[in-house]
């Protein structure tokens, strides 16, 4: 049976947290993600844990680690730092190699990680889902994505629960990703602010929290505004919508949506205090 | 300031139209804003006998905008009494008619019970009409239970049946039939978008477009709930009936708050919308909730 391209319809901009409860399954998908990233001109960037088996994995590939197409880090160099998880470390390390990647001219960086390192006890790793989080806001920037690879039966539910959420969209092996049902942030220079595409709900509410903390936190003075292009979301519930609510009232103004899907319309009737500016 | 809920006991037009007109009367005079929640034709009825009062009493077509019971509580009354903050406000809420279904009755009576408890201690009265003469005893016999006082005959008097609103509301905590045999199922775990493209390509066979997406956007909210509130899968049965699509939920978790979904949270801060936004996106929403689980069923009509 031909194998399903879990991974296929990745672009620049999505995070994705991969549950890959079959290891064959799992790793065949990240390595189909490397070869199409190879292709198209990024930078790929590997760490597991593992770094053995992933190269011999990826040994066709040799002529891509010597280029520095694709590069294969170990945990203890990229998440952890001195045996410790440190979200803010970890940010500087993804910061650096998009960076890294973007003065070496690639088109664009592709991070996969193989996560079954985090249920082991690093000191610090309670702190992953903030990470996780947090990283969509480089994501939003527009260059880099990222898939990580977490074996749910690592980790309990709650915990499980918690890293799904910050992250945009969640594939299951056996059913490809599918971008109209995760949430997609994408940067928009004119008005200044942010387009969403696809999904917003409980289980992505949190990586959408942070990017729109981020967007309203990098205004430059009172003045300044962001708007929020919301008219190519197919879907939001009550917990996205009232991530956006909430950051709307702490806007004070300075946040702006265009469109108004349902959820979001009933949340500012009920207690909106007064109608977004440049909804449509 | 007090609560006032008496049910009005009428079996022919001109005593319904003398009570009802009275009491709006009565509460114009007294400054009071009115509104009459009444279905179609009985709206009808009194809106041409309170014609003279003009834009001092506010009308709402309780068939259309109470079609749901479970949203006359948050969307109609609470609604209206906030609109009109440091008033005592007069509301006439006909809910039960003869044409409710048989699935429709017992959220009717709980949501009866349960304005007790929603209204504690504001300064309001509602009076709810029931027509004796079309209804079935035993639903008159459930009045007596879920309102204070009764007017029967023009006179009022404390109904001597009135008990604690939370334990007559869930006297109509009842199982709900299992799905038919043609249902459609679903065992949903965290993935919400498999829920929504499970419901929206059934919701699209039978309903316009933004009334599927409204089934869509209300079943999401309740399967977010499964995974908000239980440490397991829930499952979903969707289904076609004649006028309707239905969707039938069943997880291990166990709602105890008797006015979840009645009761539009104070701020953004608080959880709570997603019960209250399926009460109003659907036309019936029946809850069975037990310590071994719970069932919510949504209906949507065409």
């Amino acid at each position: 049976m031909a194998r399903l391209p879990l991974l296929e319809r990745l672009d620049s901009g999505d995070h994705l947290c991969l549950i890959v409860d079959d290891d064959i399954a799992g790793r065949e998908a990240l390595t189909d993600a490397v070869r199409a990233g190879l292709r198209g001109g990024d930078r790929v960037l590997y760490c597991s844990a593992d770094t053995v088996e992933a190269l011999g994995r990826l040994r066709p590939a040799v002529e891509a680690i010597a280029g520095g197409d694709l590069r294969v880090r170990p945990i203890e160099s990229s998440y952890l730092s001195a045996g410790v998880f440190h979200p803010a470390a970890a940010l500087r390390f993804l910061r650096q190699e998009v960076d890294d990647a973007r003065d070496a001219g690639y088109r664009g960086l592709r991070l996969l990680t193989d996560m079954s390192w985090a249920s082991r006890s690093a000191p610090g790793v309670d702190r992953l889902p903030e990470y996780e989080a947090e990283a969509n806001t480089i994501f939003a920037e527009g260059y880099a994505m990222a898939v990580c690879a977490y074996d749910p039966r690592l980790f309990d539910p709650l915990s499980r629960r918690g890293l799904a959420q910050a992250h945009l969209g969640t594939v299951a092996t056996g059913e490809p990703f599918d971008p109209s049902s995760a949430l997609r942030v994408r940067p928009v220079r004119e008005p200044f602010g942010i387009r969403l595409l696809g999904e917003a709900d409980l289980l992505n509410h949190a990586a959408l929290r942070a990017v729109i903390d981020h967007l309203l936190g990098s205004l430059p003075g009172e003045r300044a505004t962001a708007t929020v292009d919301l008219t190519q979301l197919r879907f939001i519930d009550t917990a996205a919508a009232r991530v956006l609510l909430l950051a709307y009232q702490r806007g004070a103004g300075r946040l702006k949506f265009v469109g108004r899907p349902t959820a979001l319309a009933r949340l500012f009737d009920l207690h909106g205090a007064g109608e977004p500016a440049g909804t449509v | 300031m007090m609560f006032h809920h008496p049910a009005l006991l009428y079996s022919r037009s001109a005593e319904y139209l003398g009570s009802v007109a009275t009491f709006v009367r009565t509460a114009v005079r007294n400054g009071d804003p009115v509104l009459v929640a009444v279905p179609g034709p009985n709206l009808e009825l009194v809106r041409d006998a309170l014609s003279d009062l003009g834009d001092r009493v506010a009308f709402a077509d309780m068939a259309v905008a109470g079609r749901n019971p479970g949203r006359i509580i948050p969307s109609v009354l609470l609604r209206f009494a906030t609109e009109h903050p440091g008033h005592r406000v007069s509301i006439v809420g006909e809910p039960i008619w003869r044409d409710r279904s048989a699935m429709e009755y017992p959220a009717c009576a709980a949501h009866e019970a349960l304005i007790n408890a929603a209204f504690a201690g504001r300064d309001a009265a509602i009076l709810c009409p029931y027509d004796v003469g079309q209804l079935d005893p035993s639903v008159v016999a459930d009045a007596w239970s879920t309102h204070p006082t009764m007017i029967e005959d023009g006179l009022l008097r404390d109904s001597d049946r009135y008990a604690d609103p939370v334990a007559t509301a869930a006297a109509f905590n009842r199982p709900l039939p299992p799905p038919p045999p043609y249902a459609d199922s679903l065992v949903y775990g965290p993935a919400l978008a498999a829920v929504r493209c499970f419901v929206r390509r059934h919701a699209a066979a039978h309903l316009p477009e933004n009334r599927a997406e409204e089934l869509v956007l209300a079943a999401s909210e309740v399967a977010a709930n499964t995974i908000e509130h239980t440490a397991g899968r829930g499952t979903l049965a969707v289904w076609a009936e004649p006028g309707m699509v239905v969707c039938q939920f069943r997880d291990a978790g166990h709602l105890t708050d008797p006015l979840a979904g009645r009761i539009v949270p104070p701020n953004t801060r608080h959880r709570g919308f997603g019960l209250v936004l399926t009460n109003e996106l659907c036309d019936l929403v029946r809850i069975h909730s037990h310590p071994s689980g719970t069932t919510i069923r949504l209906h949507k009509l065409c």
